[in-house]
């Protein structure tokens, strides 16, 4: 690993934490004061509050995308690529089994399935190119 | 590459014509058990086409080909995570619950719009 992507990957790390840590800070009081609210015009402020450190995640990790050497770049590409067609699946499926009858369930619950399946590509993908 | 394109045609059919017999089936039989397996059919030949596009990629896309369609993807993917999540709180807000047909959907529309700054920015 070159000085550059010693330097970026510290960056990244530093990101993601202070990124989760933000998030953290604002997701717990966002979801108390509207439970608490329920019906206060504040609340479509509150609510996408915690959209902030996860753009600024993504961002991070597009950041350091682009210092990375060719292979990272390439298994970072291919762990996306593998939960976009799992997730793309996915949601397809259950689309037709939420017209057969199955319960809705809230678009909260799509990035934890999209984030769930870029762990296991990026495993797979590291498995296949390392 | 003709293989892949009758598969794809194929499949196309197969998914249509599902998804109309799962349609009037359904109608028939809304409180049947077996309604869930035959909600998914249509999801069959859909699948087999995700997972024969990776070859296709492989073989027969150049290396800048194969770029800007990861980069696409990557695009699309970290967009519908970030309007997914974002959905997602604005739900807890009271914004009605959509179906999860509509993530695909919005991944299509967002690969679409990938592949066409990845293009301006490659080509």
């Amino acid at each position: 690993m070159s000085v550059d992507e010693e330097t970026a990957r510290r960056r990244y790390n530093r990101d993601m934490i202070v990124g989760l840590v933000v998030y953290g800070a604002l997701m717990v009081p966002s979801i108390v004061l509207i439970d608490a609210n329920p019906d206060a015009g504040w609340r479509w402020a509150l609510a996408p509050l915690p959209m902030f450190p996860a753009v600024f995640m993504v961002m991070a990790y597009v950041r350091y995308f682009r210092h990375a050497d060719e292979l990272q770049q390439r298994i970072g590409l291919e762990s996306l690529a593998f939960a976009f067609g799992g997730t793309f699946l996915v949601t397809f499926t259950y689309g037709f089994l939420d017209f057969a009858g199955l319960p809705r369930i809230s678009w909260w619950w799509v990035w934890a399935v999209m984030g769930t399946l870029w762990i296991i590509g990026g495993f797979l993908a590291r498995k296949r190119w390392l | 590459m003709k293989r892949f394109r009758y598969g794809f045609i194929f499949a196309t059919l197969a998914y249509v014509g599902l998804v109309h017999l799962a349609d009037f089936v359904l109608e028939a039989n809304p409180d049947a058990n077996w309604r869930y397996a035959i909600a998914v059919l249509p999801a069959v030949p859909v699948a087999i086409s995700v997972v024969a596009l990776v070859p296709y990629y492989n073989r027969l896309l150049d290396e800048l080909q194969q770029r800007i369609q990861l980069e696409a993807i990557a695009f699309a993917f970290l967009g519908a995570l970030v309007i997914a999540f974002g959905y997602g709180l604005l739900e807890l807000a009271g914004l009605p619950g959509i179906g999860w047909k509509w993530a695909w959907v919005l991944m299509v529309a967002l690969w679409l719009i990938g592949d066409w700054l990845a293009r301006r920015r490659r080509l």
